[in-house]
């Protein structure tokens, strides 16, 4: 156990070992493949779905953990690789659990990198903090020329015991970057439990969708806009960054199944504003 | 339309003693104290930061609502109560604070480049840096021209605070005039587009006054790491401003 850093109010915070997991996938000649995994426990794949309507070959994978969830001492990270010209859309099976920090701290980071003229989808449900929860999350997000991604970064907080208690902490930075390695985005956010009751209060829920590349920032962003206005139980709104290709979404949800509704309209909308066809639902 | 139009609650607002609204706290930095102005030096400070912070300097503040249209349109914001509340929030939480904290910066190190690239990036939405970049582009040529000394562009309370430290003026005062005139322009806004009488108005500017005065008292003695705010929910009113079919203001 190697401690890290302190918490503003000192204690110092644990980790545990890191786990890291990663998972390629490759254009073949008719769809997209996975050509290379590496998914150590709590880490768990599917195999890959191809679904109809989807944008030309596009491999759908569903991540899962074995371990129920994340705890205080998890150092985790996974990193995404998405070839030239390959497709592919990547979500959790369930929200992830995040579950008492106990002294430690939960740390989550996520790498992807699309190379050109691919299209990445990232849409994992949004995390659940417990009672107690830190988590720390990290998102970047790599882009080679004429690739495309759609993204989306959610949080939710509920006390399985039913007292009302908060989470301890949530600390997060999204980064985008392009070819040359530019750094078109970063954004960080960093809140306590309290301060979200008070913040975020009356909703419940907090989520950021991000549309970045080869993209038109101004269609996705009315489109976007558009698609969540007879969402019911969100506040949204999208804001268009035309010099640097990237949309950003905020939402606010008044409790889990709006938010997720929410993020399942954005989504739907962005991928029809960048490849024309809209997906279909999805059972999960 | 079907969204939700409850408003987010914001913290209990902290009322100043009543004092002279130009009173300069013991520790301040640089500049005169205004405390029962009565010296030439101190009137031409107040003359100056006066003109500066008046609605009628010509930066163009009239035509930025900071995402207010917004909240007018989905009906958020439809009586001076809701008006207060929306500002109040900002104030407290969004870019009031941030602009103060950020001015009192500019003010105190008005050769660091840094500080307004840090603006710029705690602009949460392409109009709100739209807003901050035109307002303190036009404050900047207006300034320099019209007062000799050179005031870059940059985010307006970024201009704002070099300018004051330029021209070795009060960071108190400043601050406070700065914020005042933020509430009076979106004060005004609100009389427009809800609308209001002018006398309501007034009466919520009178309320978001100690607001004013409170956060640039704080914000003249903080620094960077004090920056943050969650004004999560005027932010998206700015985004929903982007893509509004009928918009009468450029934010």
């Amino acid at each position: 156990m190697i401690p890290l850093r302190s918490h503003p109010g000192g204690t110092p915070l644990m980790r545990g070992r890191r786990i890291s997991a990663s998972v390629g996938f490759a254009r073949g000649p008719d769809r997209t493949w996975i050509t290379s995994q590496f998914t150590p426990h709590p880490f768990h794949i599917t195999r890959p779905f191809w679904r109809p309507g989807d944008p030309d070959g596009m491999a759908t994978l569903y991540l899962q953990s074995s371990s129920g969830g994340l705890y205080g001492d998890d150092d985790l990270s996974l990193s995404i690789r998405v070839g030239a010209g390959a497709a592919a859309h990547v979500t959790t099976q369930a929200s992830t659990v995040v579950h008492h920090a106990r002294g430690g701290e939960t740390c989550f980071a996520v790498e992807i990198d699309a190379a050109e003229d691919s299209l990445v989808e990232y849409m994992p449900d949004p995390a659940i903090l417990f009672a107690g929860a830190r988590l720390d999350t990290r998102l970047s997000v790599r882009l080679e020329p004429g690739a495309r991604a759609i993204f989306a970064d959610a949080t939710l907080c509920h006390d399985p015991a039913g007292a009302d208690g908060s989470f301890a902490s949530l600390t997060s930075e999204t980064r985008i970057t392009g070819p040359d390695g530019d750094c078109r985005l970063i954004e960080r956010i960093g809140i306590d439990g309290a301060a979200w009751r008070t913040r975020v209060a009356p909703w419940a829920a907090c989520a950021t969708v991000y549309v970045a590349g080869s993209i038109d920032p101004g269609r996705v962003a009315a489109d976007v806009q558009a698609g969540l206005e007879n969402t019911t139980g969100i506040w949204a709104g999208a804001s268009a960054f035309a010099d640097r290709e990237i949309v950003v979404v905020r939402l606010l949800a008044e409790d889990g199944a709006a938010l997720t509704a929410g993020l399942a309209q954005a989504w739907a909308a962005a991928r029809t504003a960048l490849t024309g066809s809209r997906p279909g639902n999805r059972k999960k | 339309m079907t969204t939700r139009t409850a408003m987010p609650t914001i913290m209990p607002i902290r009322r100043t003693a009543p004092a002279d609204r130009l009173a300069t706290p013991a520790d301040l930095t640089s500049g005169p104290g205004l405390r029962g102005v009565t010296g030439a030096d101190d009137l031409k400070a107040l003359s100056l930061l006066a003109a500066w912070f008046s609605p009628a300097y010509p930066v163009g503040s009239f035509a930025y609502s900071h995402g207010l249209e917004a909240a007018v349109a989905k009906g958020c914001v439809d009586d001076a109560g809701s008006l207060r509340t929306w500002l109040a929030n900002v104030l407290e939480h969004g870019a009031g604070w941030n602009d103060a904290v950020l001015m009192a910066a500019a003010f105190h190190a008005p050769g660091d480049a840094e500080i307004a690239d840090l603006a710029r990036s705690l602009a949460g939405s392409a109009e709100r840096l739209l807003e901050t970049e035109k307002l303190g582009r036009a404050f900047a040529e207006v300034t320099t021209a019209a007062y000799g000394q050179p005031v870059d562009p940059a985010p307006f309370p970024v201009a704002a605070g070099r300018a004051v430290a330029l021209h070795g003026l009060p960071l108190l005062p400043a601050l406070a005039l700065y914020l005042q005139t933020f509430a009076s322009n979106l004060v005004t806004a609100g009389v427009k587009l809800v609308p209001l009488g002018q006398t309501d108005g007034q009466r919520v500017l009178a309320q978001l006054l100690p607001i004013c005065e409170t956060l640039s008292a704080k914000a003249a003695k903080a620094g960077l790491d004090a920056i943050g705010g969650a004004a999560i929910r005027a932010e998206i009113d700015a985004m929903q401003h982007e893509t509004q079919p009928v918009r009468l203001y450029r934010t």
